[in-house]
């Protein structure tokens, strides 16, 4: 048996170039924007950003000491800091690419029926279970390792920047240390968050291609009408929200499960920064992968893909 | 010899229409067999019954196999075209050839590449910046490096100028076909391809109007142009079919000894577009079912 699988997979980032160019063409614009910010940062002389005690920085007249003192932050605020553009930047690429893989999904069982290319790729040899997993671990799989690449990329080049730009400034003097325990945890964090969110939303990926393989046209349609028509229909005719409450639950219960601690990111009274742990602690992962209802999703989400291969290797295409 | 497409009472609906009414096939290995007959007859659902692309009631077996259950196996040995416009607008034609050597055990990717060069088609075009008859070439170029038993065409020259048209089965024969090989093709232009064809098939309504091999056609087909006195006694011998040319009467036979009509007036052996025009008439002219044991 010749392994098809990893020529399955680069098949799809040849058709779905956005798959690869989306993401390249959004952290330059994430970089380009912090890096805009950040030369807008006070250099001491020039105009000023950041404000202490309400004043801005520029304005003040008191010696670079003193000034420092106001401005100084312990470690661990500094950590604090340092992993919380992290997982900004991660959480601003992870958000972008589910829009990304919402068109993929979409995108990825109907095109192949409606240029009748389905008839080429069902003369060769290679079964449609294969097609069809490949397709759905671009989207689960191969798209997240991505993400979490990606983001790893772009908070070191943000960070080196940065540091270019501020150094000698005031604000460099506070500008976090790079942490290598603190980037460690982060990504670990990171893959954590990721790893649960797939898991949590592969129901949704498997009813998005189960719809990709059933549609005869409007997939975009059929995608979004009947979520939001359905919980309409049900408050009309039966003054309920049970169907409203499944999906909203379905859509963000994610961050209700992980208990996200808002709290964890602000910085307390008297700091700019919030304390590292409180913002590893923010995350509760353990009681993502212990939920039942996590679970269930998974399997709802096997049998809608399962679904989408029947569909597929059975379907009459004339 | 096993056979290479052995079918027994092939049947499909699509809802309340019949379009496969029980067809039997035997294809023997090493034979180009043409499956003719007007649009709508059931060719494209006979062809998608082989391949497994759609359900089906009877018996059949492609390459000893059942398209049903044993698909993915089978596809590593039949090749397919459908008709010009499957192959994937936005893939390149370096990707086309990639891809297939990727996932097919039996691509010879360095003969796909030599077929290549021979044609106007760049490696970095698009298929979607290709002509039509480019499109074709290149598929050919892919199914030819492939070592498949079966090759299934579905109408691959339609739409097609003539030069193409004759390259494409030109270079069909030269380069691919062997004593090994099999080769089923549709189409409803008859005389484009009846000159390679080792054996014909007619298909009317769903069912087989002919299946014979080309070299008993002459045999058993003989065309009479009687002479006007002779007429009502050709008429005599039961021709299956009948035409009004310039104000003579042409009668097709079958089985006839074509000593015995010789005598009655002129013959010759009638083309496969004869007889096709002659077995797909409408009702009203008797239809021949006729099988021959291969």
């Amino acid at each position: 048996m010749k392994t098809t699988f990893p020529m399955l997979i680069r098949r799809e980032f040849w058709e779905h170039k956005s798959l690869w160019i989306a993401p390249l063409v959004w952290v330059g614009l994430i970089t380009l924007f912090f890096n805009w910010a950040m030369l807008h940062v006070p250099d001491g002389s020039g105009h000023s950003g950041i404000k202490v005690d309400g004043r801005p920085v520029a304005e003040m007249s008191i010696s670079g000491t003193e000034l420092q003192h106001k401005l100084d932050v312990p470690e661990e605020r500094k950590e604090g800091a340092f992993a919380v553009s992290y997982l900004a930047i991660f959480g601003l690429i992870s958000v972008f690419m589910t829009i990304v893989v919402f068109f993929y999904l979409i995108d990825c069982l109907y095109t192949e029926r409606k240029d009748r290319s389905i008839l080429f790729w069902k003369s060769l040899p290679v079964s449609d279970t294969s097609v069809v997993l490949s397709k759905l671990a671009v989207a689960m799989l191969v798209v997240p390792i991505g993400v979490i690449l990606l983001t790893a990329v772009t908070q070191l080049v943000n960070y080196l920047t940065a540091l270019a730009i501020l150094h000698g400034t005031i604000i460099g003097e506070i500008f976090p240390d790079w942490s290598f325990g603190a980037w460690l945890r982060s990504q670990a964090i990171a893959l954590g968050v990721m790893l649960g969110g797939v898991l949590w939303y592969v129901p949704i990926a498997g009813y998005l291609m189960l719809l990709s393989a059933w549609a005869k046209n409007k997939v975009f349609l059929w995608a979004i009408l009947p979520p939001i028509a359905l919980p309409v229909l049900e408050k009309v005719f039966l003054q309920s929200n049970h169907v409203l409450d499944f999906l909203g639950q379905r859509f963000t219960g994610y961050i209700g499960l992980m208990k996200v601690d808002p709290n964890a990111f602000e910085a307390g009274d008297h700091e700019r920064f919030p304390a590292v742990n409180d913002v590893y602690n923010a995350f509760h992962l353990s009681s993502v992968f212990t939920s039942a209802e996590m679970w269930l999703g998974v399997a709802a989400g096997a049998a809608m893909v399962f679904a989408a291969i029947r569909i597929r290797r059975f379907r009459d295409e004339s | 010899m096993t056979a290479i497409i052995e079918a027994r009472g092939l049947t499909k609906s699509y809802g309340k229409t019949p379009v496969l009414r029980g067809i039997d096939l035997n294809v023997q290995p090493g034979r180009i067999v043409g499956l003719i007959g007007p649009n709508g007859a059931g060719k494209t659902t006979a062809i998608k019954a082989i391949l497994g692309l759609t359900a089906f009631d009877g018996e059949l077996k492609v390459l000893g196999m059942d398209p049903r259950t044993e698909r993915d196996r089978l596809m590593e040995e039949v090749c397919f075209i459908a008709d010009v416009a499957v192959l994937p607008r936005w893939m390149k034609v370096s990707q086309a050839v990639e891809f297939v050597a990727g996932v097919h055990p039996r691509f010879d990717r360095k003969r796909a590449e030599e077929f290549l060069a021979k044609t106007d088609i760049k490696l970095d075009s698009r298929v979607r910046q290709l002509s039509k008859g480019m499109v074709t070439q290149l598929h050919l170029a892919l199914i030819l490096a492939i070592d498949a038993r079966l090759l299934v065409l579905d109408e691959p020259t339609l739409g097609l100028d003539l030069l193409f048209r004759r390259s494409f089965y030109d270079n069909l024969l030269n380069d691919y076909f062997d004593k090994e090989r099999t080769i089923l093709v549709t189409t409803h232009q008859v005389e484009e391809i009846e000159n390679i064809l080792t054996d014909i098939i007619f298909i009317q309504h769903g069912k087989i109007a002919l299946d014979a091999q080309m070299e008993n056609l002459g045999e058993r087909f003989t065309q009479l142009v009687p002479t006007a006195a002779n007429v009502d006694a050709a008429r005599a011998l039961k021709p299956f079919y009948e035409r009004e040319v310039f104000g003579r009467v042409a009668m097709l036979y079958d089985g006839r000894k074509e000593a015995e009509l010789a005598a009655l007036g002129e013959t010759r052996a009638p083309s496969v577009t004869d007889l096709f025009v002659a077995m797909m008439q409408p009702a009203g002219a008797p239809a021949v079912s006729s099988k021959e044991a291969a």
